[in-house]
């Protein structure tokens, strides 16, 4: 008899131990239940995002759409600040009050103006001021100038929707904007999960929003970016084309000036006199650079529409550059420049490279040298040694400033203490010497230091140009396609 | 459906979602209550009032005032429509 109340007092306890765990069980079930929404709702936002073809507006209607579908809120608003930040846009609004009722109607009325951003202790500014979540129980204390107290109490009784949560919207350390839902119960009974699930709402569509509109913004500039470079091609085009077109004109009356004073300085119309000679040879060599000019502006012109030509021909190198020393010694002279050719490579014999190009990049480096180095003397050397063949010209004159050092290689650019000491040059020799010496597997040689001078230079492999062929050798002639 | 019945919808959908099939199950065994498994389909008879409450009671017996919680959360947007002396008890 004894042992009966013991045992139904097992079996009690027993009883409410079940019971306890059933209910933590049902919690713990809820809030598992509860982080899914949750999840399935911020996934639902993500995947909304990720949709290019759907704009930031599209986005925001979509994101009140899809809460509604998923949360029991009786409406939800998103506006969105200007540019300016000085007005809240309605972006969007999604409500369980049927449209067509008077209470429908007002709603989205109200929510569809534009709110204007005031420093003020309003409940609007307060939470993007804050960045946190207010709460009003009126809609009134929202939109008070649209809607009197007696109006905003009416259509709560009507609606209702017992409370309005203000959360504010934003993204990179800003705010963009504030997101209004309305609820049907009153905020103490609201339970934690559902509180929860609004403040990472909030977050997310902040950044939702904020990303579409950065995504607009990023469209529009790459759509100018577009234009504008669709502009410039067609300008560089045009460009390249007028020098193309005047180089051609050019040509020809040059040749003939050449030819003329040639035959003049030759004595083919009858012996000069010293003087004579002297202006008829200053007057070709004048000539002789124009044509290099032009031929620097052609080259350039082939180049951007890929027909420049690279003719190899087996040559005399060190003659080459003995040429154009002596073809530039009258100049040299007028500017007080020693020219001092050094040959370390009086063995090289012939080598294969396009002479006619070559022999522009030496003196496009000679004449640099002569005009940035007046009245002093510029080393020329020509070596050969570790398998490699040195061309150099160094210049004791202005040098090169540092920060222009990156650019000087570049089509038509001139460092400004150059273009002082001469205004006329065109800023293409140095990047048609690039071109030409990269081209035949070559590397472009410089150095320079600001007031003290300049080493301009090449150096090829020796094992890819030098020839055992004659001078009668089959030329090589590759056309190059530049991408 | 009326919104008595809606509610009744809601809160069984709810539920369901927390503690599975057993829902519809706990729900069906409230008079004047039925639920059709496929459709979710509610019907009331009787005091529409009443049935609602003895539904909640069902679930608060077996998991207590955390599903009453869940029960109010559900119904909220229905019961919100109602005439406050309209609102069954354990609603309000």
């Amino acid at each position: 008899m004894k042992a009966a109340p013991k045992k139904s007092a097992v079996t009690l306890s027993a009883g409410r131990e079940t019971e306890h765990v059933t209910r933590e069980l049902y919690k713990q079930n809820l809030e598992l239940a509860e982080r899914n929404k949750t999840l399935s709702l911020l996934r639902k936002i993500d995947e909304l995002v990720l949709d290019s073809e759907v704009d930031a507006k599209e986005v925001a209607q979509k994101i009140t759409q899809i809460t509604l579908d998923e949360i029991d809120f009786s409406l939800v608003a998103i506006f969105v600040a200007n540019k300016k930040r000085d007005t809240l846009a309605p972006y969007a609004m999604s409500t369980r009050v049927g449209s067509g009722t008077t209470q429908g109607d007002i709603l989205r009325s109200i929510f569809n103006h534009k709110l204007p951003i005031k420093k003020d202790d309003s409940l609007i500014s307060e939470s993007r001021r804050t960045g946190k979540i207010m709460v009003a129980k009126s809609l009134d204390s929202l939109f008070g100038s649209k809607l009197g107290r007696h109006s905003a109490d009416l259509l709560k009784k009507e609606t209702g929707i017992k409370n309005w949560f203000v959360c504010p919207l934003g993204a990179r350390w800003e705010s963009i904007g504030v997101m209004i839902i309305g609820i049907p119960v009153a905020v103490s009974r609201l339970l934690p999960y559902r509180r929860t699930l609004i403040e990472r709402l909030s977050s997310a569509v902040g950044v939702a929003i904020d990303n579409k509109l950065l995504y607009k913004e990023i469209q529009e500039s790459s759509l100018r970016l577009r234009i504008a470079n669709k502009r410039l091609r067609e300008l560089d085009e045009a460009k390249d084309e007028f020098i193309s077109m005047a180089s051609h004109q050019l040509r020809t009356p040059l040749t003939s000036i050449k030819g003329y004073l040639s035959m003049l300085s030759e004595g083919d119309a009858g012996k000069l006199k010293p003087q004579q000679t002297e202006f008829t040879e200053l007057a070709l060599t004048s000539a002789q650079r124009m044509v290099y000019l032009i031929a620097d502006m052609l080259n350039v012109s082939r180049i951007n529409t890929g027909k420049l030509v690279i003719d190899k021909r087996a040559f005399d190198l060190g003659k080459t550059i003995k040429d154009e020393i002596k073809q530039l010694s009258r100049t040299a002279e007028a500017h007080g420049v020693k020219m001092k050719f050094s040959n370390g490579a009086p063995q090289l014999g012939l080598v294969n490279l396009d002479e006619g190009k070559m022999r522009q990049v030496i003196m496009n480096f000679l004449d640099n040298a002569m005009y940035y180095a007046p009245n002093s003397t510029v080393e020329v050397s020509l070596e050969g040694a570790g398998g490699k063949l040195r061309f150099s010209v160094r210049d004791h004159g202005i040098g090169v400033p540092e920060r222009e050092k990156a650019k000087l290689f570049k089509k038509f650019y001139r460092a400004p203490n150059a273009r002082q000491a001469r205004p006329d040059g065109t800023g293409l020799g140095l990047y048609m010497a690039k071109m030409v010496v990269e081209l035949q597997g070559g590397k472009i040689l410089f150095d320079s230091q600001p007031g003290k001078g300049s080493t301009f230079g090449f150096e090829f492999p020796l094992a890819s140009i030098k020839t055992r062929a004659s001078k009668k050798s089959a030329p090589a002639i590759e056309p190059v396609t530049l991408k | 459906m009326d919104l008595y019945e809606q509610a009744a919808e809601k809160i069984i959908t709810e539920q369901e979602a927390v503690i599975g099939p057993i829902a519809v199950e706990q729900a069906n065994k409230v008079s004047g209550l039925r639920v059709d498994r496929a459709s979710h389909k509610v019907t009331i008879q009787d005091d529409k009032g009443k049935v609602l409450n003895k539904l909640v009671q069902q679930y608060e017996h077996l998991f207590g005032q955390t599903s009453v919680a869940v029960c109010k959360d559900a119904a909220s947007s229905f019961i919100s429509k109602l005439p406050a002396q309209e609102v069954p008890s354990l609603l309000r």
